[in-house]
């Protein structure tokens, strides 16, 4: 204002002096005013030019840099997560987009909101309660009501026609056979992730990789067409294949299912391996869970394959490994014989067999045929610790199998040497006790016994296959060869006879255990530790074996933990196991012979399930 | 003579006016034709964008749409659902007894292979 005033003043004296003639006594001081009012212009005129110039010149791509982000923004392109199916190509898990509702709590009319809550209610099935508290919480700017709603329900809140509630399309995932083989497939928490199964172990394949589109938005984000964009398009997941077969899964689930229940056992598990390439036809565990709903259940079950994840004690199904040892060793042969008593005196402690009666002579085939505890740590005896715990090493104990599933162990045995072994090891090793294993390494020595001893890597992923078409097939692959095929040949003859011996074992006449077909089987009664160094008092019955014979195609592995009505597995594990081989026969479109039909039996009927 | 050079001097200037204003006018020009095209290639490119978005909108909704058939197909081949379908109209597994086998005969590997199983002891 008084610089305004100074200005006029200086002209309407200059315009006074130039008229007059007569200098204005009140001009001396004008020429400084100029000079005061220039130099603040020139100040003024420096501060603009150093700032135009570090903007232009000194920080010009900082400043570009700050604009480009605010008008180019990274919008996310996120990658379908790959299906997983079986072998046959079933859809086992999908990402599905689905309408979420969200509602702004800000913009709720709080008059309206119980009405709101009410008709949101009958749609979406929560309690009208649980969403009032929704609508009207005002600390909250953005509130998931109900997530991944079916097109009907979404369809019906759209209906509602309210500008508060918003839908929102997110991805999740889909396991639309439910309870079917969740240990294997695993789930995904609410992020995408894979936290089990081979959703876990398959995680990175199956996440794909996100895309991404860099544009000028405008304010809903929505890319501006001013110019093209940049977009780097989403790689999404690969496909998974698995070598499930449904079937089979099935006919393992319901199985095991129906002894947990008949048995009233706290969990239990089927396998059943090619033996020819060492896939995973089936591996069922109870307690099971649906991967829908994972939450709820406890962290354990689903967490926990105990296929391959629990250790247990083999008991009897390991003297398999004892005659296949000493065989292969020559250490003796098929007609070689001992003495059973009973019972046996060794380093102060008295090994019984588990009925504590003794069965006399008998070759190596009977102590699979007698399951005799005393035959079988008389063989390992003659065979020594060296070719015994060569042969626990060659059968793979004690190491991982390498399956594509998270949370594998590897057992545990002593090996002569170390601290915690004992020379009592060998005996009761011998006959499946002090030492652990899974049940997937013992269906696995099955399968070589089958396998004419070659032993293959067990696998559950048949097949990965990219989106643009290729696909990369699991071969599968020869770990050991344990045992010849000759002596795998005599092993199956015994396991043969050890089945047989099942069906009518209170009768002099073994009668088949399938009838028309050669099946073999060997039981197995292990007690459970209690940690201390005792025994809990419960037992685990199991069976192991493979059909047909001549040339098998299954091994077959049942388990029943802590049954209470029968602690054997002859009772327990054996009936699911007829059945299960039964079944697979008849699948496999395998003839029976009516030569392998005794008295009384059907070819392919099975009794007593 | 002079008002020879006069006159020179003059249509010089007019040639001179004239060629000046003249390259102002195509200058003129030049430019306004290229602020059509700048405006023309930003409203195609506008046009093309707006036509890949729809494009695009289409792709997803048809990508969720196969998605959701694929999630029914699924559900659809259950093994569950079906067995529970199969029970609610009544219908029984097969059993063991209603199956009939016919054996068309051996081939002759597996006849040297169960001869030893059968005398293995």
């Amino acid at each position: 204002m008084s610089l305004h005033s100074d200005v006029r003043a200086v002209a309407g004296s200059e315009r006074h002096s130039l008229g007059g003639g007569v200098p204005a006594t009140s001009n001396a001081t004008s020429p400084w005013r100029l000079f005061v009012a220039f130099g603040v212009a020139i100040v003024f005129l420096a501060r603009v030019t150093l700032q135009l110039a570090d903007v232009q010149l000194l920080d010009r791509n900082g400043y570009a840099a700050r604009a480009s982000s605010e008008v180019n923004q990274n919008i996310p392109i996120v990658a379908s997560r790959g299906t997983i199916v079986d072998r046959f190509g079933n859809i086992l898990a999908v990402d599905v987009e689905r309408r979420s509702l969200y509602v702004v709590p800000a913009q709720i009319d709080a008059g309206d909101a119980a009405n709101l809550a009410m008709r949101i209610s009958g749609i979406v099935k929560v309690p009208a309660e649980k969403i009032l508290a929704m609508l009207i919480d005002t600390n909250s700017a953005w509130v998931p009501v109900a997530r991944w709603l079916p097109d009907d329900q979404a369809d019906q809140i759209k209906r509602l026609n309210q500008e508060s509630l918003y839908l929102v399309y997110e991805p999740h995932r889909f396991y639309p056979q439910g309870r079917f083989a969740p240990h294997v497939i695993g789930a995904t928490n609410l992020n995408g992730m894979g936290i089990a199964g081979v959703e876990a172990s398959f995680d990175d394949v199956l996440r794909g990789t996100d895309g991404v589109i860099t544009a000028e938005v405008d304010i809903h984000q929505q890319p501006i067409w001013s110019r093209p964009y940049v977009r780097t398009e989403p790689v999404n997941g690969s496909q998974i294949q698995l070598t499930i077969d449904p079937y089979i899964q099935h006919l393992a689930e319901q199985q095991l299912s129906k002894a947990i229940d008949l048995h009233g056992a706290s969990g239990g598990s089927v396998i059943v391996l090619d033996v020819k390439t060492g896939a995973v036809r089936a591996m069922a565990s109870y307690p099971d869970f649906d991967p829908n709903d994972y939450a709820e259940v406890k962290p354990e079950v689903y967490n926990s394959n105990p296929a391959v994840g629990q250790v247990y004690e083999p008991g009897s199904t390991f003297k398999i490994l004892t005659i296949a040892a000493g065989l292969q060793a020559n250490a003796f042969d098929e007609t070689m014989q001992v003495v059973d008593e009973g019972t046996i005196r060794r380093y102060d402690y008295n090994l019984s067999n588990y009925d504590f009666k003794g069965h006399g002579v008998m070759t190596p085939g009977g102590v699979l045929y007698y399951s005799s505890n005393i035959g079988a740590l008389l063989y390992a005896e003659q065979m020594g610790e060296s070719v015994f715990y060569r042969a626990v090493e060659d059968f793979g104990f004690g190491k991982l199998t390498g399956i594509e599933l998270p949370g594998e162990t590897a057992g545990i045995y002593w090996k002569p040497g170390e601290t915690n072994y004992t020379a009592i090891n060998l005996d009761t090793n011998a006959y499946g006790q002090g030492i652990a294993v899974t049940p997937l390494q013992i269906v696995r020595m099955a399968a070589a016994v089958g396998n004419n001893g070659v032993m293959m890597k067990p696998y559950i992923v048949q097949k990965r296959c990219n989106r643009d078409g290729t696909c990369v097939d699991t071969e599968p692959e020869i770990q050991s060869q344990p045992i010849s095929a000759p002596v795998a040949l005599k092993v199956r003859g015994m396991l043969m006879r050890s089945a047989n011996h099942y069906v009518n074992a209170s009768q002099p006449d073994d009668l088949w255990l399938v009838p028309g077909f050669r099946v073999g089987a060997k039981t197995g009664t292990s007690s459970i530790p209690d940690g201390y160094g005792g025994y809990t008092g419960q037992t685990i019955g199991s069976v192991v074996g493979m059909a047909p014979l001549e040339a098998p195609h299954y091994a077959v592995l049942v388990k029943i933990d802590r049954p209470i009505d029968d602690i054997w597995g002859v009772a327990t594990a054996l009936p699911v196991y007829r059945r299960i081989i039964a079944e697979l026969m008849r699948y496999d479109r395998i003839a029976p012979n009516n030569a392998l039909v005794g008295e009384g039996q059907r070819p392919g009927v099975v009794y007593g399930n | 003579m002079r008002m020879s050079v006069l006159q020179q001097s003059l249509h010089n200037s007019r040639t001179y006016i004239s060629s000046r204003n003249g390259a102002i006018i195509a200058f003129a020009l030049l430019f306004a034709v290229m602020g059509i095209a700048t405006i023309a290639q930003t409203v195609r490119v506008a046009q093309t964008g707006h036509e890949i978005d729809v494009l695009i909108a289409q792709q997803t909704a048809l990508v969720r749409e196969h998605k959701a058939l694929l999630l029914r197909m699924a559900d659809a081949q259950s093994i569950q659902r079906i067995e529970r379908y199969a029970d609610q109209t009544g219908m029984i597994p097969v059993q063991d007894t209603s199956v009939r086998f016919m054996i068309l005969g051996l081939d002759k590997g597996q006849v040297v292979v169960t001869k030893a199983l059968e005398q293995s002891p």
